[in-house]
């Protein structure tokens, strides 16, 4: 049972070797790469039944303590992330087949990074080790770098260079963070820090280590100030790789700081909340006027993402198990519905051969299911009812309220509003107005794009109606993130060889 | 009833989404099916629930959350759904026969998810619930109004629309998650039954004002009233059932649900009857001023709008006589005027009555014209017909009982009122009585016009003249039971109302006479337009928002970066302010101090300085190796040597193929910085490194009660079986650590190689254009 924590790593990095060495029979990768995301998906299922009812469960690699080696650590939010994160991402890879054009060399090296990319992910989000957090995101990066210049367009590489760049320049604080950590309190496991944390008066430099790990989130995240390298390295990679992009890579920060930001505080927020909120409803409001600002398609749409991270920091800076259940819905959502809208946009940016605004009209008419997907979409990321931004919205506010934090409540419902405003832009010039610039019509009736459109769409709508027992399970979530002991009680009662059953076998040994 | 309530909301969104599969013209036959099972089920609950009483269907929803999906019926509840399915069932059967093959299954789609929305509306008890209709009848309105995407009026309009009345619909939601925290329920029922409490305590006016604007938007009221008539780009059915009959009532309608809980509230009355006013006004100004017959009918729709609005304010004092006629009568004689005008654009050619006031349609259009009649006599409130009674009551509640004195909202009520005449008549003398005999092929023949265009209004106006002739059965039986009516007939109402009625008549003839005249008064017409400051507000919001995201996105990766550096160093200094302690309150010894260590360090801070400052490549290799090569000295002096050695060889192999790959590059050109720029640099890096140094030596001379790798040094020999206990911690302690790492070099080594491959493979120039921008 508590093996099968490691089988999403472990499955994508053994299918990524293998699908490298099928690169030259593109046929068989393809199949052998959506099969084996499926085992992926059957793994998160796997994950997700136990935990979602309460359990933690702990897997000490090695059979070594959490003090000795490493463990990973599944609970209720580690696997709900894992599961709609490989959801949304086998939907992307079946997407994907029709982004690529024809004769491409990019379209072999997709499936072997795209499974590279899932095992950082999915590893970032199961393990419970700081250090190897940082290897994971080492793993989530190269790939990333890799897949961000498919295609190696001049202008591709420029825009990507900052987030290059910024990420390496992450990579550097976040060990530095670590290193100082380490130092202080010796050891890097996460529960064994935060029991440190709350028992232990620690000096200096482990709280300036602790606010690096934090910056390095919130960079990964995207939070305002930031969030530079994402607005123009996202819309100039190929279609699926922003998709993709979009629904994972910001999410994983946000992850990191839904984990680290309780065990870090014990429940007890104070200074960090203040930051938090601030942050978060700065992030919100810049985020959307710099969507807003944008003309082009996946342009307005990846500046949004932004905008989004700042609605679930918030979430989780109001710190009470309802705002904390509410950003975790809307982190959920918004996996879903973003990597929708990016696909629909896709669709479209495909068939008029430009994502800039105005050069294809009329899809609505044209395809008016293509158009359908991604008006749920664009209304469900507004945060209006049925749809299921609206739930992460409503309780928000309701938290919020309740909380006495009216500014940055009310900010986040005007937000609303501009988020709305926005996805109007690209609904009006693009999807209504008389057909016209259409150079490929047959891409939007190609099954293979529309259908898993479609389905993130009607995920949105489920969700919506749904909300009853998805609110449900955050909440159960939240309140054992929030309560902190859960975490930390499973991962130091796992077990495994400790310096103490060193003592104990020498007994042994002596009688 | 769950069942019967659940069919109600349901059965419109499905056969809706049958349409959508179901090819032409059997989806039109089959939409027909939802208002008709609406209207069966819904009358039993109208006897049921008519006279008075309700009922309530628990439905869960958030459990642990304690918030229901609760349904609830009471009288304007199911007064709202015979509504809804009557007026729904016209309009189906109307469009089938005006939009034929514009008819498509998305068009049946979303005109009955709007009719179940509007459903929603009228039978939820949790306002949560009525809140999630409400914002879909917004999005289903948007894209009605937009139907007909292809036009820009229809774009503008339904952007308006759905703008407007989403800044409504959040006011909303604050409003109702507010009231909701005051009261701890969000259920309409238990809100009733605690209204004397929320009223009592003074912060019910937020909300209260909040609700309002949720209201006063969807019901297009002053000052939100600009949108309703940028919205008749939509075909006439759906200008007559959303934009007349149904979803701008769901404001009217909230304020009826609100009634119960608010109506002693100190700002209900005064709001409302002053909205509510001006917009009566305002309305009917704009209606005496529009040329284009459609844009009238909006207009006026706005204006009797404001009467309801104002209505409600007034019931206050005199309890809620004749709030459904009000509404039952607009509803009807509204909606078949909309469709009228739908039918007389066929007929004749033209809804604008710079083209028809000149014609002579009376002899043509017998039928027609009498319709058309019967709906703007409703309108002006003529004897026999139920609008006749309804202006009463409106009378009768402006003057708060019977007529005393001049009031000012009695003196506006009847200033807008002769407004009403004029632009009646304007409608229906001015179409049917010019001097001209009208030409023929403008329109559509008479046999490419379906009969059912008249006889769905017919049938809609069919109630109005019954109302008139026998008021107190009708009224005191089906719309009014529990209200003694006064008698059978007009003339028992007759008063000190006759005067003033027969006054509003002449001067609304002769204003009718002379409306381009007053149309053209200058100082009116020069008024300030709100719709204009919002205009502004979106376009000035857009502008600053475009400047806005390129300056964010300004300066490229050298800003990023020292953003990202001063941040870090922000984040140190507030790590440490936090923990209250300095970094060095521990003492500064570290590790084995040798006295000679300066020197390497010495040698390590000049060449790394080297490394940033020489303008060639391949001294900067070199530079950076001896940086490392110090490094190494530094491993040695701590006593780790696998350490030592292993950076030796990283120094040594990354320095040979640097330098390999240096040779193939061209040279560095000059540094084009500015010189500010380059202290600025120059200054960010001294700080930041001198940061990250004074951190890395308070963490490392910390000493923890148990050494960090503590357990690993004494746990490697006996149970993991190896002598070096950096390679136990490589291996096997931390064995994932070192796989990830190797996919890491693994990964970079294959991006290049497929960043390379990629390269080759690119047809030439594809992406010109876009370079270029």
């Amino acid at each position: 049972m508590m093996n099968l924590v490691a089988a999403p790593v472990l499955i994508s990095l053994m299918t990524a070797v293998v699908l490298l060495a099928l690169n030259h029979r593109p046929g068989t990768q393809r199949i052998v790469s959506i099969v084996s995301h499926l085992l992926l998906v059957a793994s998160a299922v796997g994950l997700l039944v136990p935990t979602l009812a309460g359990e933690v469960l702990v897997l000490t690699l090695g059979n070594w303590a959490p003090s000795v080696g490493i463990t990973w650590v599944a609970d209720g939010l580690s696997a709900v992330m894992v599961f709609f994160a490989l959801i949304t991402s086998l939907l992307v890879l079946i997407y994907s087949e029709g982004t690529f054009d024809e004769g491409d060399g990019v379209r072999n090296y997709f499936h072997p990074l795209h499974h590279l990319l899932l095992a950082g992910v999915c590893g970032s989000f199961l393990t419970g080790d700081f250090f190897n957090l940082f290897v994971f995101f080492e793993i989530m990066l190269l790939a990333s770098f890799a897949m961000i210049s498919l295609g190696a367009r001049p202008r591709q590489l420029n825009l990507t260079f900052p987030y290059v760049l910024v990420n390496l320049v992450g990579s550097t604080l976040l060990l530095g963070g670590i290193g100082a950590v380490y130092g202080t309190v010796g050891t890097v496991n996460m529960a064994e820090v935060s029991l440190a944390i709350q028992t232990q008066e620690l000096p200096a430099a482990f709280w300036a280590g602790v606010g690096l790990i934090l910056l390095v989130f919130a960079t990964k995240a995207a939070l305002l100030p930031l969030f530079f390298w994402l607005p123009d390295a996202y819309p100039i990679a190929p279609i699926a790789v922003n998709a993709l992009f979009a629904s994972l890579l910001s999410k994983v920060g946000v992850y990191t700081l839904f984990r680290s930001v309780p065990l870090i505080t014990g429940g007890e927020v104070g200074v960090i909340q203040a930051v938090l909120v601030v942050v978060g409803a700065a992030t919100m409001l810049i985020g959307v006027l710099g969507a807003l600002g944008r003309s082009g398609i996946r342009d307005i749409l990846s500046f949004h993402i932004v905008s989004q991270v700042g609605y679930m920091v918030f979430g989780l800076a109001v710190f009470t198990p309802l705002a904390v259940a509410a950003g975790l819905f809307y982190t959920v959502h918004n996996i879903i519905v973003k990597t929708g809208l990016i696909m629909a946009g896709g669709i479209a940016e495909r068939m008029g051969g430009s994502q800039k605004l105005g050069v294809i009209k009329g899809v609505a008419r044209t395809h008016p299911w293509v158009a359908a997907a991604f008006f749920i979409c664009a209304v469900a990321l507004a945060g209006l009812p049925p749809f299921s931004g609206f739930w992460g919205k409503f309780f928000l506010a309701v938290a919020g309220y309740q909380a006495g934090m009216y500014a940055a409540t009310t900010i986040a419902i005007v937000v609303g509003l501009l988020t709305l405003s926005s996805m109007l832009k690209i609904w009006l010039s693009v999807f209504w107005g008389e057909p016209s610039g259409n150079k490929e019509p047959a891409f939007g009736n190609s099954k293979g794009m529309l259908v898993p459109t479609l389905v993130l769409a009607g995920i949105a709508v489920v969700m919506g109606f749904g909300g009853g027992p998805i609110m449900h399970y955050s909440m159960v979530v939240a309140e054992n993130l929030l309560a902190v002991t859960p975490y930390v009680d499973g991962v130091m009662q796992a077990g495994g060889i400790s310096a103490d059953d060193l003592a104990a076998l020498r007994e042994g040994v002596e009688r | 009833m769950l069942l019967t309530l659940a069919v109600i909301i349901g059965i419109p969104f499905l056969i809706g989404g049958l349409a959508l599969v179901i090819p032409r013209p059997w989806n039109g036959w089959l939409a027909l099916l939802a208002p008709a099972t609406v209207i069966a089920l819904g009358l039993p609950l109208w006897m049921e629930v008519g006279g008075g009483g309700e009922i309530l269907v628990p439905l869960s929803w958030f459990p642990d959350l304690g918030l229901t999906a609760d349904l609830f019926v009471n009288r304007l509840g199911a007064f709202f759904v015979m509504l809804i399915g009557i007026i729904g069932l016209g309009i189906v059967q109307y469009s089938r026969y005006y939009l034929k093959e514009d008819a498509t299954g998305w068009f049946w789609f979303l005109l009955l998810s709007f009719m179940g929305s509007m459903l929603g509306i009228v039978l939820a008890d949790s306002l949560l619930l009525l809140f999630v209709f409400w914002e879909l009848t917004t999005i289903t309105s948007f894209l009605l109004i937009g139907i007909d995407f292809g036009k820009e009026e229809g774009r503008k309009g339904a952007l308006q629309a759905f703008l407007v009345t989403g800044v409504g619909g959040l006011a909303l939601l604050v409003g109702i998650v507010l009231l909701g925290q005051l009261a701890g329920t969000y259920n309409l029922t238990e809100l009733y039954a605690m209204s004397g409490e929320i009223v009592a305590d003074p912060r019910h006016t937020i909300p209260l004002i909040l609700i309002f604007l949720g209201a006063f938007t969807k019901s297009a009221q002053f000052p939100f009233h600009f949108w309703l008539p940028g919205a008749m780009a939509a075909p006439a059915p759906i200008s007559a059932y959303l934009h007349s009959a149904t979803m701008v009532k769901a404001g009217v309608f909230l304020l009826g649900r609100m009634f119960p809980i608010f109506s002693e509230a100190a700002i209900w009355l005064p709001t409302l009857a002053t909205i509510g006013l001006i917009t009566f006004l305002v309305a009917g100004w704009n209606a005496v001023k529009s040329s284009d017959l459609k844009q009238l009918l909006a207009h006026s729709t706005v204006a009797y709008l404001g009467v309801l609005t104002a209505l409600y304010g007034f019931y206050a004092r005199v309890g809620l006589e004749g709030e459904l006629v009000n509404i039952l009568n607009h509803a009807l004689y509204k909606s078949s005027l909309f469709l009228l005008i739908g039918w007389m654009e066929k007929a004749m050619g033209s809804r604008d009555l710079a083209i028809l006031e000149k014609e002579r349609w009376i002899g043509r259009e017998k039928l027609g014209a009498t319709l058309i009649g019967i709906g703007a006599f409703a309108m002006i409130g003529m004897p026999f017909l139920l609008g006749f009674m309804a202006k009463d009551t409106f009378f009768y509640a402006v003057a708060e009982g019977p007529i005393e004195g001049l009031t000012l909202a009695l003196v506006i009520t009847v200033l807008a009122s002769t407004l009403a005449v004029i632009y009646a008549l304007k409608l229906w003398a001015g179409v049917f009585f010019g001097s001209e005999e009208p030409p023929t092929g403008r329109g559509y023949p008479r046999n490419k016009i379906s009969i059912w265009l008249l006889v769905v209004p017919a049938l809609l106006l069919l109630p109005q003249v019954v109302g008139g002739v026998i008021p107190a059965w009708y009224l005191g039986q089906v719309v009014e039971p529990g209200t003694t009516w006064q008698g059978v007939a007009f003339w028992q109402y007759l008063d000190v109302k006759l005067v003033i009625t027969l006054a509003m008549l002449v001067a609304g003839y002769f204003g009718y006479r002379h409306w381009r005249a007053i149309a053209a008064t200058p100082f009116l017409s020069k008024l300030p337009s709100v719709q204009r400051g919002g205009e502004g507000l979106v376009s000035g919001t857009l502008a600053h928002a475009s400047s806005l995201s390129r300056m964010l996105q300004l300066g490229g990766h050298p800003r990023y970066g020292s953003i990202i550096l001063l941040v870090a160093i922000a984040v140190v200094i507030g790590g440490v302010a936090f923990s209250g302690r300095t970094l060095f309150d521990h003492g500064l010894v570290w590790g084995p101090n040798p006295e000679f260590a300066w020197f390497p360090a010495l040698v390590v801070a000049i060449a790394a300085v080297f490394t940033v400052t020489l303008r060639k490549r391949i001294p900067k290799a070199v530079m950076m190796a001896v940086v490392g090569y110090g490094m190494a000295v530094f491993y040695v002096f701590f006593r780790a040597p696998d350490l030592a050695l292993t950076q030796l060889l990283v120094e040594t192999v990354s320095v040979i193929l640097l330098l390999l790959i240096f040779r193939r590059m061209p040279e560095l050109g000059d540094d084009i910085r500015s010189v500010r720029r380059r202290v600025v640099h120059g200054v960010v890096a001294v700080v930041v490194g001198l940061t990250m140094g004074a951190l890395a030596w308070a963490a490392g001379s910390y000493h923890v009660a148990e050494r960090a790798g503590y357990e690993q040094i004494r746990l490697a020999l006996p149970i993991a079986e190896g002598r070096n206990v950096v390679n136990v911690i490589l291996v096997d302690f931390r064995g994932m650590d070192t796989l990830g790492e190797i996919f890491v070099l693994g990964i970079a080594a294959f991006g290049a190689y497929a960043l390379f491959r990629g390269r080759r493979h690119r047809p030439a120039g594809p992406e010109a254009e876009e370079v270029k921008r």
